[in-house]
C-alpha cells in the first residue's frame, strides 16, 4: 500500500478562483498562473541568494502605472498564457526586482508579456502596496504578489484584503501580521506634529521599512518617545549619534524645495539607515522620525524570558528584554524582524 | 464686485468687480492721481509734479511700480501656493516672495481671471505694461520724442481705475470666503452652484478647480475632506468641457500628492479621476515639471522688464532640456517658446530665436496638430498676444515658415480656420479669431 499524498492544491486553486472572481479578473489560466507564482513566490532563490519580488499582474499596464506612479517599464518577453510564462518571467525579471524595481505581467487576449518597471521614484512616495490596497473594489484590473514572510505569500487586489498563502507548517489561524511592519513605521512619525509632513514621513518609512529590511539577515529596533530618554540600558554599547538624524526635516526640505540636492541627501541618510538597520546590535528610533542610536546592546535576564524567548537566540532574547522596557513604560514599542525574516512588533499589553 | 463666486443659496456667476469711475472730464494728472486711493499724499504730490514737469516715462514707471506693488499684496493675501496653482507655476515654492516670482503680467491675468477687473481693462493695463517696459529700457530705434503725455496719462488713468483707486483687500478677501466655503462645507450632488458651474464660462470652471487642487495640495483634516469631497462632486460635471492642458493640470496635482506621499489626499483626486477616466491625463513620473519649471521662467522673462536681453538665457536653458517635451508640459512649453517666437509689438529677442526656432523643428505633425486643437484654444495668454496687429503679423510668417505645420489634418473646423488665416496672412482675422477664442474663455 503505498502513501497517501497530502496537497493543497485545490485548496489553493478554489481559493485563487475567488479571489480573481472578487477581483473582477476570472480567468482559469491566470488562477493556474498564480498557484505557480505563489509556490514560487514562497522561497524564491537565485543561486542561493533568497529574494522577494513584488509582482503586478493587470490587463492595462499603462493605465495601472500612472495610478500606482510607476515609470520606465522595460519589456523582457511574452509568451502564451501559461505556468510556463510566468515561471520564465519569474526566473527573468526576479533579479532586476530590488532596489525600487518590480515585475509586472499584463494579461492580453491569449498571452502575457511580462517585464519589469521602477516603482515610484521618489523615496516620499506612496508605496505600490498601499496605493493598491486603497482603491475602491474593482476600481481597476490589477493585483500584488508579494512574499510577506518566509512561506507566506500575499496577493491583494483593488479594496480586496486578497489572500495570505501559507506554504509553510504555520497553521492557518496564525496568519502573518504584514503590518507590524506598518506599526513600526507608525510609531516612528506618530509625533511629527504637522498632519501633512506626518503623512509624507509615514509613506517614506512605509518604503523604506519595507526594502530596508529585506537587505540584511534580520534586525531589531527600539523606539522611544519623543522626548523620553534612551534606557540606560540600550546605550552601554551603543553608538549614540551626537546629533540624531532627523528623517522629517529632511523630508520636509525635499518637498519644500523639490531640489536634487534635497532628494540626494534624503536617499543619502535612507541607504545610511539601511546599514544601521543590518548592523549588530538593536537601532533605536523615537517617534517624531528620528534616528537616535545603533549598534545598541540589551543584556536580557534568561530567568524572566519565555521558553520561546530563550530558544529563538540573542536576537530574540533582546527582542524580549526589549518588551520587558515597552511594558515598563520605557519605550513606545519594538520591533524584530528573524533572521529566517519573520516579523514581529509590540506595544505593550496596554495599546490596542 | 457684484457678488461672491458662488451665493449662499443660488448659483451667481462670477463677475469683474466695479471700477473705479475716472470722469472723462478728469484730464490732468491732478485730476486723475488725486482718485488713487493707495497712494499717500507725497506720493500724489510727486505724481502730479513728475507729469506736470513732462517727465512722463518716470511719471509712469512709477505710477506702474506701485501699481503692481499694490496688486501683488493682495494677491499674496489669497496665500503663495494658491498663486502657484492658479498660475499653473509648480516651480513657485510656498515660501517664495511674491515680488520676486511673480511677473507683472502674470499679476494682471491672475487678477483678471479672479474678476478684480474685466477683460477691457486687463487689455489696458496689458498695454500699460508693454508701454512702461518700452520706455524704460528703450531699443535703439526708440522714438527719439519719448513717451507721449497721452500715453503717460492713459496709463495712469489705467492704474488708478483698476488697483489704485481701490481700497485694499476688497478681492481678496471675498476670495478667501469662497475659498473658506469649499473647506467648509460638502455640497450636496444636487446643490445649484453644480448647474451653475456648468453653465459659467470657461475660466471660472478652471478657477475653481484650481482652488480645490491648491486647497487639497495644503490642508489636513476636516478642511481636506470636505475639498476632496467637493472636488469629486464637481470633476465629473466639469471634465467633459475641460480642455486637455487644464486636464493635464489635475494628471500632474495627482502625481504631485502621490510622490509627496499624501495618502489621503491623492486617495481623494485618485478617486475623482478614475470616475472619468482621468488617468490617460497623469504623468507617470514629474519629468515634467522640469520642462513647465523651464518654460515659466522663459515666459517671465518674456513679459519682464529688458526681455529682449533676458530671453535667450531661459530659453536656452529650456532648448537644452532635450528636444521630446513630455506632453503634460506640451501646452506651457509651446506658449513659451512661441511668445518668443512672436515677440512683442517692439520686436524679438534675437539671441533667443535659434533656440526656438530649433524647438519647433522637433515638433512632431501629431504634436502640432494636438496644439491646434487642443492646446491654443485654451491659452489665454498666445491668445491674448494674437490680439496685437504686429505680433499676429509676425505669428503669420513664422507658421509659414515651420514645414511640419504645412497640410496638417485638424479636427476641429475652428482650428482649420485659425490656421488657414495665419498661412494666408490675414492679420485681421488671425486678430479678430484671437480675441473671439479668448472671451469664449471667460
Amino acid at each position: 500500500m503505498s502513501a497517501r499524498p497530502v496537497t493543497f492544491r485545490a485548496e489553493l486553486k478554489s481559493a485563487v478562483s475567488d479571489f480573481l472572481a472578487d477581483s473582477d479578473m476570472t480567468c482559469n489560466l491566470t488562477e493556474e498562473a498564480i498557484v505557480v507564482l505563489a509556490v514560487a513566490l514562497a522561497d524564491y532563490r537565485e543561486e542561493g541568494l533568497p529574494l522577494f519580488p513584488r509582482i503586478l499582474i493587470c490587463d492595462d499596464l499603462d493605465e495601472v502605472l500612472r495610478v500606482v506612479q510607476g515609470s520606465g517599464k522595460i519589456e523582457i518577453g511574452s509568451g502564451d498564457r501559461s505556468p510556463e510564462t510566468v515561471r520564465l518571467a519569474l526566473k527573468r525579471c526576479a533579479p532586476l526586482a530590488s532596489g525600487g524595481w518590480a515585475i509586472w505581467i499584463e494579461r492580453e487576449a491569449k498571452k502575457f508579456r511580462f517585464g519589469v518597471f521602477r516603482e515610484p521614484l521618489v523615496p516620499t512616495s506612496i508605496d505600490l502596496r498601499a496605493t493598491i490596497s486603497d482603491l475602491e473594489p474593482r476600481a481597476l484590473h490589477a493585483m500584488l504578489l508579494a512574499q510577506i514572510a518566509p512561506g507566506t505569500v500575499e496577493i491583494i487586489s483593488p479594496g480586496n484584503p486578497g489572500l495570505q498563502i501559507v506554504l509553510s507548517g504555520q497553521r492557518g489561524d496564525k496568519a502573518v501580521a504584514i503590518d507590524e511592519e506598518l506599526r513600526l513605521s507608525e510609531w516612528f512619525v506618530e509625533e511629527v506634529t504637522d498632519d501633512r509632513l506626518r503623512e509624507a514621513c509615514l509613506s517614506f518609512a512605509t518604503s523604506a521599512t519595507h526594502h530596508l529590511l529585506r537587505r540584511g539577515h534580520g534586525a531589531l529596533v527600539a523606539v522611544v518617545t519623543d522626548g523620553g530618554p534612551i534606557p540606560a540600558v540600550l546605550l552601554d554599547d551603543a553608538v549614540q549619534l551626537a546629533e540624531p538624524t532627523d528623517f522629517a526635516a529632511l523630508i520636509r526640505r525635499m518637498i519644500e524645495e523639490g531640489t536634487s540636492d534635497a532628494l540626494a541627501e534624503l536617499l543619502a541618510y535612507e541607504h545610511l539607515l539601511g546599514g544601521m538597520l543590518t548592523s549588530d546590535g538593536l537601532t533605536v528610533l523615537d517617534t517624531t522620525c528620528r534616528v537616535l542610536a545603533f549598534n545598541s546592546f540589551v543584556a536580557a535576564e534568561t530567568a524572566q524570558l519565555s521558553a520561546r524567548a530563550l530558544i529563538g537566540g540573542a536576537r530574540h532574547r533582546a527582542y524580549a528584554a526589549l518588551c520587558e522596557l515597552v511594558d515598563g513604560g520605557e519605550l513606545r514599542g519594538a520591533f524584530i524582524r528573524s533572521s529566517n525574516g519573520v516579523n514581529a512588533a509590540y506595544e505593550g499589553t496596554s495599546r490596542g | 464686485m457684484k457678488g461672491p463666486l458662488v451665493a449662499d443659496n443660488s448659483p451667481v456667476l462670477w463677475s469683474a468687480r466695479d471700477i473705479v469711475e475716472v470722469p472723462a472730464t478728469a484730464v490732468t494728472a491732478a485730476d486723475i492721481a488725486s482718485m488713487a486711493k493707495q497712494l499717500s499724499p507725497r506720493e500724489l504730490h510727486q505724481v502730479i509734479q513728475t507729469f506736470d514737469s513732462g517727465l512722463y516715462e518716470m511719471g509712469a514707471t512709477f505710477v506702474w511700480t506701485r501699481t503692481m506693488a499694490g496688486l501683488k499684496r493682495q494677491l499674496a493675501s489669497l496665500g503663495i501656493d494658491f498663486i502657484a496653482e492658479m498660475l499653473d507655476r509648480p516651480d513657485i515654492r510656498a515660501d517664495a516672495e511674491i515680488h520676486e516670482v511673480l511677473t507683472d503680467f502674470d499679476a494682471v491675468r491672475l487678477a483678471e481671471e479672479l474678476g478684480m477687473f474685466g477683460s477691457s481693462h486687463a487689455l489696458r493695463l496689458r498695454h500699460a505694461l508693454e508701454t512702461v517696459t518700452h520706455f524704460a529700457d528703450p531699443p535703439s530705434d526708440v522714438d527719439d520724442e519719448g513717451m507721449m503725455p497721452e500715453e503717460a496719462i492713459g496709463t495712469l488713468r489705467t492704474c488708478v481705475q483698476t488697483i489704485l483707486g481701490h481700497d485694499e483687500l476688497g478681492v481678496a478677501v471675498e476670495f478667501a470666503q469662497f475659498r473658506k466655503r469649499l473647506e467648509s462645507e460638502v455640497l450636496p450632488d444636487a446643490a445649484p452652484e453644480i448647474e451653475g458651474l456648468a453653465n459659467s464660462p470657461y475660466f471660472f470652471k478652471r478657477t475653481v478647480l484650481r482652488v480645490l487642487l491648491a486647497g487639497i495640495k495644503t490642508a489636513s483634516g476636516a478642511q481636506l475632506e470636505n475639498l476632496l469631497a467637493n472636488f469629486n462632486t464637481l470633476l465629473p460635471s466639469l471634465w467633459p468641457g475641460l480642455m486637455d492642458p487644464d486636464r493635464h493640470m489635475l494628471g500632474r496635482g495627482y502625481a504631485e500628492l502621490h510622490a509627496d506621499g499624501q495618502s489621503k489626499a491623492s486617495s481623494g483626486v485618485r478617486s475623482a479621476l478614475l470616475k472619468v477616466s482621468g488617468f490617460d491625463y497623469v504623468p507617470e513620473n514629474l519629468r515634467s515639471l522640469t520642462f513647465l519649471e523651464a518654460a515659466a521662467r522663459v515666459l517671465g522673462a518674456h513679459f519682464g522688464w529688458d526681455n529682449f536681453h533676458t530671453e535667450p538665457a531661459p530659453m536656452r536653458a529650456l532648448a537644452s532640456l532635450g528636444s521630446s517635451i513630455p506632453i503634460h508640459a506640451f501646452a506651457k512649453c509651446m506658449t513659451a517658446i512661441l511668445c518668443v517666437r512672436i515677440g512683442n509689438p517692439y520686436g524679438v529677442s534675437f539671441d533667443a530665436q535659434s533656440h526656438a526656432i530649433r524647438m519647433l523643428e522637433n515638433v512632431t505633425r501629431e504634436r502640432w496638430a494636438y496644439f491646434f486643437d487642443e492646446c491654443l484654444p485654451a491659452d489665454d495668454v498666445l491668445l491674448g498676444e494674437l490680439t496685437n496687429e504686429t505680433v499676429a503679423t509676425r505669428w503669420c510668417h513664422v507658421l509659414i515658415d515651420i514645414e511640419r505645420v504645412q497640410e496638417l489634418s485638424l479636427k476641429k473646423k475652428s482650428s482649420r480656420t485659425f490656421l488657414k488665416a495665419s498661412f494666408d496672412g490675414d492679420v485681421a482675422a488671425v486678430q479678430r479669431l484671437a480675441r473671439r477664442r479668448s472671451e469664449a474663455l471667460r
